[in-house]
C-alpha cells in the first residue's frame, strides 16, 4: 500500500508545472556554471570541471539549494489533501492514516530525487558540449548515491516532519530557510570540525580529502570509510528518526476546525431562546446604508480598514516570528563586532538582508492569494469596492511590514550600542537605515507582488521571484551591476549615499519607485482587464476579469 | 425589477451552462429548482456580476447590468453557493471586513448592523468566534448576515437552506418573506418546499433553459385533474411517471395522464414537485 502510495504521489508530482521548472531551471544553472566562471556559485574555483573534486562539490551545493524544493514537494504533498478538503474523506476510509503519510512523503521524496538527476545530467551533458569531458561515471554515481541522495533524503524527512508537526507548510519553508541561514552564517570555516554532525557531508568530505593534491582531488574518489561513513549514518539514523516523528504525528493529525468547533455546535441550541428577535429586515430596515461608494473618502477608508487587517494577517503569524528573530540574531551579531552608529548600521545593512527578501517572498503570495486559497472571493467580489481596494491594502501592508522590519533591526542595533554605553545617533538610524531600507525592500515587495499577479498560483509566483533572485545574483556575479538596469539599483548600494559617498542615490531611487508605481497599477488593474478565463488564474482575478 | 434577456454562457471547456435564459423577476420573492447541473449557480452569478455571460443582457431597475456592475452591487446582497473565510477571523471582524467593502464607512453604522444581523441570525453571542470554527449551519448564517448589509434591494441566495437545522431553517422563511416586500429576492433551491411556502414566481431550469416558469400555485394548476397516485409504475402508454417513492414502507407513484392509467391509481392534488418533474419529463421527452 505503501508502495502505491508513494508511486501515486510521484505520478501527481511529474504532472505538475513545479516538477519540470524546478529541473528546467537546475539544468540552466548547472550547465551555466559549466560554461562561466562567474556563474559558480559556492564551488571551487580551482581544479577540472568534470573533475571528481567538482561533480562531488556540485552535488553537495545542490543538495543545499534543492532544500527549498524539498520543503515545497514534500509539504505539497503533507498538506495537499487538507488544502483542498479531500483530507476528511481520507480519514473516513479504512486506511492506515500512518502509511499514507508515509507513501504521500516517499512518493514526494522520489520525485526530488528525480529532479536532481537534472545536476549530473546538465553537468555531463554541458561538460560534452564544452569539449571538457562528461566525467567519470564512478565520480557520479559515487556524488549521488552517497551525498546527494542521503542529504536529500534527510531533507525530506526532515520537511516530513515539520509539515506534520507544524501542519502547515510555512513550517517547511521556515525550516528551508533556517537551515541555509545557518550554512550562510558558517561558511565553509564555520563548518570545520563539524565533520560528524554537519548534517549535508560537506565538512566531512573535506576531511576525508584534508591534504590532497589538486591532481588527486580531480581523480580520485573521497574514500566511502572513516569520518564520512560515520557522517552518513549518523544522519542516515537521524532520517529513521525524523520518519518516525513524522509519521507518529500524522495519525494525530486532524482538521484544526474539527478540534476548535467542539462546544460550539451547541450554540445553534439558543435558537429558541432568540426566536423572538427582529427577524424579517423589513421590520428593523435601516435607513438605505450603502451610500456611494466610489468617493474618495470612501475608497480612502476602505483602504485603511483592510490594510489594517491585512497588517495583522502577517504580523500575527508565527512565519513573521519566527523569521525576526532568526534576522534579529543575525543583525545584533554583526551590530556587535562594530563600534559606532556608522559601522553599525552598516553591518546592519549588510546582515540583515535575508529576512526582508523572505518576507517579500513569503508574504506577497500568501497575502495576493488569500481570498481565492480561503475561498471568499465570491463574498468580497460582489461588493462594490473597486479592485484597487483589495490590492492597494496588500502593498500597503508589505510596506508597513518592511517599516517594522527596518525599525526593529535599527532598533537591535541601537540597543547594542547602548549597552556598550556608546551615545547612538537616533536621526542617522532614521536617515541612512529605517527609510531608505523599508524603501528598497518595498520596492521587492512591489515586483513581488507583480509576479505573483503575472503568475497561475501562489508556487509559481515564489517560482517566479526565486528565478529573478537567482537571475539577479548570476547577473551581478557576471559584473552587470550597473543600477540603471539593475531593480532598486543605486550607486555604493546596499549603504546609504552618507556611508558610501555615492552621488545621485535619491534620483535612482526616485526612478525606480516610478517603475515599482508602474507595477502596482499593474497589479491592480491586470484582474479586471485580463479577460482570460483559465482555471489556473486566482478566482477573484478570474471572475473580475469576466464581469469587468 | 432584474431583467434577464436571453443570456447565455458557455465555459472554455465547451458546457454550455446557460442557454437563451429570458426571465423579469419582480420584487418578492423568485424561486430557480433545477436538478445539479441545470445552470442555476451560472445563472446566480452571472445575476450578480461575478460572471460575464456570454451573450445577453441583465438589467435591474434601469441599470444595464454588464455596463455597470459597480452600480448594481451597490444594491446587491449575495450569498454564494459555497464561500470560504479567512482562518481565525472572528464572525465580526469578518463582517465588518464585508461592510466597509460595501461602502459602509462609519464605524458606528458598520457595528450597529453587525449587532442587528448577527443577532438576527442567531450569532451575536458567538460574534468573536473564528468563523472558520463553526459548524456548516453556523457559516451558512453568517453568510445569510454578510449578503443583508446595506438592505440589499437585490437579494441573490444561492442554497441559503443548505445546512440549516429545521428551525433555523424556518426563522430563515420568516426572514426571507419579509425581505420579498421590499426587495428581489432569487433564490435557487433543489427544496421544492422552499419555494412552493414562500416565492411568489419559480423557474425550472434544466441544461440551462427555462423549461417553466409562473406562480408556483398556477404551475400546478396547469396539471389538475392529471395527476395520479398509485403503488406500481404504469403500464406503458400515455402516463408520464413524475415520481416515485417509499411512503410508509410502500411504494407510491405520482403520474401525469389524461386519463386513469390503471385501476389502483387515484387521482390526486398536483403540486409544484409535480410541475418541476412533469417540466423536467417534458424536456427529456424533447431531448429524445
Amino acid at each position: 500500500m505503501i508502495v502505491r502510495l508513494a508511486w501515486h504521489e510521484l505520478r501527481q508530482q511529474l504532472g505538475g508545472h513545479v516538477f519540470w521548472i524546478v529541473f528546467a531551471v537546475s539544468v540552466l544553472m548547472v550547465a551555466g556554471a559549466m560554461a562561466i566562471d562567474e556563474l559558480r556559485v559556492g564551488l571551487s574555483e580551482q581544479g577540472a570541471r568534470t573533475g571528481v573534486a567538482a561533480i562531488v562539490r556540485t552535488h553537495l551545493v545542490w543538495t543545499l539549494f534543492f532544500l527549498f524544493t524539498a520543503a515545497a514537494f514534500v509539504g505539497e504533498a503533507a498538506m495537499r489533501d487538507e488544502a483542498t478538503g479531500f483530507a476528511d474523506l481520507v480519514r473516513a476510509t479504512p486506511i492506515n492514516l500512518r502509511s499514507y503519510a508515509l507513501g504521500r512523503s516517499l512518493g514526494a521524496c522520489a520525485a526530488v530525487l528525480l529532479c536532481f538527476v537534472s545536476v549530473p545530467a546538465a553537468m555531463a551533458a554541458s561538460g560534452a558540449v564544452l569539449g571538457l569531458g562528461t566525467g567519470s561515471p564512478e565520480a557520479y554515481l559515487f556524488a549521488f548515491f552517497t551525498l546527494a541522495v542521503p542529504n536529500l533524503v534527510l531533507a525530506s524527512a526532515l520537511f516530513f516532519a515539520l509539515a506534520s508537526v507544524t501542519r502547515s507548510m510555512t513550517g517547511c519553508l521556515l525550516g528551508a530557510a533556517g537551515l541555509l541561514t545557518l550554512y550562510g552564517l558558517a561558511g565553509d570555516h564555520g563548518r570545520s570540525g563539524l565533520t560528524l554532525i554537519e548534517p549535508f557531508g560537506l565538512a566531512a568530505v573535506a576531511e576525508a580529502t584534508r591534504g590532497w593534491s589538486s591532481a588527486q582531488r580531480d581523480t580520485m574518489l573521497p574514500p566511502l570509510g572513516g569520518v564520512l561513513l560515520l557522517n552518513r549514518m549518523f544522519w542516515l539514523a537521524a532520517v529513521a528518526v525524523l520518519v518516525g516523528l513524522g509519521t507518529w504525528r500524522a495519525e494525530l493529525r486532524a482538521p484544526r476546525s474539527r478540534l476548535r468547533t467542539s462546544g460550539l455546535e451547541g450554540v445553534g441550541g439558543d435558537a429558541n431562546a432568540s426566536q423572538s428577535a427582529a427577524l424579517p429586515a423589513v421590520t428593523g430596515r435601516a435607513p438605505p446604508a450603502l451610500p456611494a461608494s466610489s468617493g474618495w473618502s470612501v475608497v480612502a477608508i476602505q483602504i485603511y480598514v483592510r490594510t489594517a487587517f491585512e497588517v495583522q494577517r502577517v504580523i500575527v503569524t508565527p512565519a513573521f516570528a519566527v523569521l525576526l528573530v532568526m534576522g534579529l540574531a543575525g543583525a545584533t551579531a554583526a551590530a556587535a563586532r562594530v563600534v559606532g552608529t556608522p559601522a553599525t548600521i552598516a553591518a546592519l545593512a549588510s546582515s540583515f538582508q535575508v529576512v526582508p527578501v523572505v518576507v517579500a517572498l513569503f508574504f506577497s503570495g500568501e497575502l495576493f492569494w488569500a481570498e481565492h486559497e480561503h475561498n471568499v472571493a465570491p463574498l468580497v467580489l460582489a461588493t462594490p469596492a473597486s479592485r484597487a481596494v483589495l490590492v492597494v491594502p496588500k502593498l500597503l501592508a508589505l510596506a508597513l511590514v518592511f517599516f517594522l522590519l527596518a525599525a526593529t533591526s535599527a532598533g537591535a542595533g541601537f540597543f547594542v550600542e547602548l549597552s556598550r554605553g556608546q551615545p547612538p545617533a537616533p536621526m542617522s538610524y532614521l536617515s541612512w537605515y529605517i527609510l531608505p531600507k523599508a524603501y528598497e525592500w518595498l520596492l521587492l515587495g512591489v515586483l513581488a507582488l507583480f509576479l505573483q499577479s503575472l503568475a497561475p498560483n501562489k508556487l509559481a509566483g515564489w517560482g517566479y521571484l526565486v528565478f529573478y533572485l537567482i537571475g539577479s545574483l548570476a547577473f551581478s556575479k557576471l559584473g552587470w551591476q550597473d543600477p540603471h538596469y539593475s531593480y532598486g539599483g543605486y550607486p555604493g548600494a546596499p549603504l546609504p549615499p552618507s556611508l558610501s559617498g555615492a552621488r545621485g542615490v535619491g534620483w535612482y531611487r526616485l526612478g525606480w519607485g516610478g517603475v515599482a508605481a508602474a507595477m502596482a497599477a499593474f497589479t491592480c488593474r491586470h484582474g479586471a482587464t485580463n479577460g482570460r478565463q483559465d482555471n489556473t488564474r486566482p478566482l477573484w482575478r478570474r471572475l473580475a476579469g469576466r464581469a469587468g | 425589477m432584474l431583467e434577464i434577456d436571453a443570456v447565455s454562457h458557455t465555459y472554455p471547456d465547451g458546457t454550455r451552462a446557460l442557454d437563451g435564459v429570458s426571465l423579469s423577476i419582480g420584487r418578492g420573492l423568485f424561486g430557480l429548482l433545477g436538478p445539479n447541473g441545470a445552470g442555476k449557480s451560472s445563472l446566480m452569478r452571472v445575476a450578480a456580476t461575478l460572471q460575464s455571460p456570454s451573450a445577453g443582457r441583465l438589467y435591474f431597475d434601469g441599470i444595464d447590468v454588464l455596463a455597470k456592475p459597480q452600480a448594481l452591487r451597490r444594491r446587491l446582497g449575495y450569498l454564494p453557493q459555497d464561500f470560504g473565510v479567512y482562518p481565525g477571523v472572528s464572525a465580526r471582524v469578518l463582517f465588518d471586513q464585508i461592510a466597509v467593502l460595501k461602502g459602509i464607512t462609519r464605524t458606528r453604522e458598520r457595528r450597529d448592523a453587525a449587532e442587528r444581523l448577527l443577532r438576527m441570525v442567531n450569532l451575536w453571542d458567538v460574534r468573536d468566534r473564528a468563523v472558520s470554527t463553526f459548524s456548516g449551519g453556523m457559516r451558512q448564517r453568517w453568510g445569510v448576515a454578510q449578503a443583508l448589509i446595506g438592505d440589499p434591494d437585490l437579494l441573490i441566495l444561492d442554497e441559503p437552506t443548505a445546512g440549516l437545522d429545521p428551525a433555523e431553517r424556518n426563522r430563515f422563511h420568516e426572514l426571507l418573506f419579509g425581505l420579498g416586500e421590499v426587495a428581489v429576492v432569487i433564490v435557487s433551491t433543489h427544496i421544492v418546499d422552499d419555494v412552493a411556502d414562500l416565492c411568489a414566481g419559480v423557474a425550472v431550469l434544466a441544461d440551462g433553459r427555462v423549461l417553466a416558469k409562473d406562480a408556483p400555485a398556477a404551475l400546478a394548476a396547469a396539471l389538475d385533474g392529471r395527476v395520479w397516485r398509485g403503488p406500481t409504475d404504469p403500464d406503458a402508454g400515455a402516463a408520464t411517471l413524475l415520481s416515485r417513492r417509499l411512503s410508509n414502507g410502500r411504494p407510491a407513484v405520482r403520474v401525469l395522464a389524461d386519463e386513469r392509467p390503471g385501476p389502483e391509481f387515484e387521482r390526486v392534488s398536483a403540486t409544484l414537485e409535480d410541475a418541476y418533474f412533469a417540466a423536467l419529463a417534458d424536456a427529456q421527452e424533447g431531448r429524445r
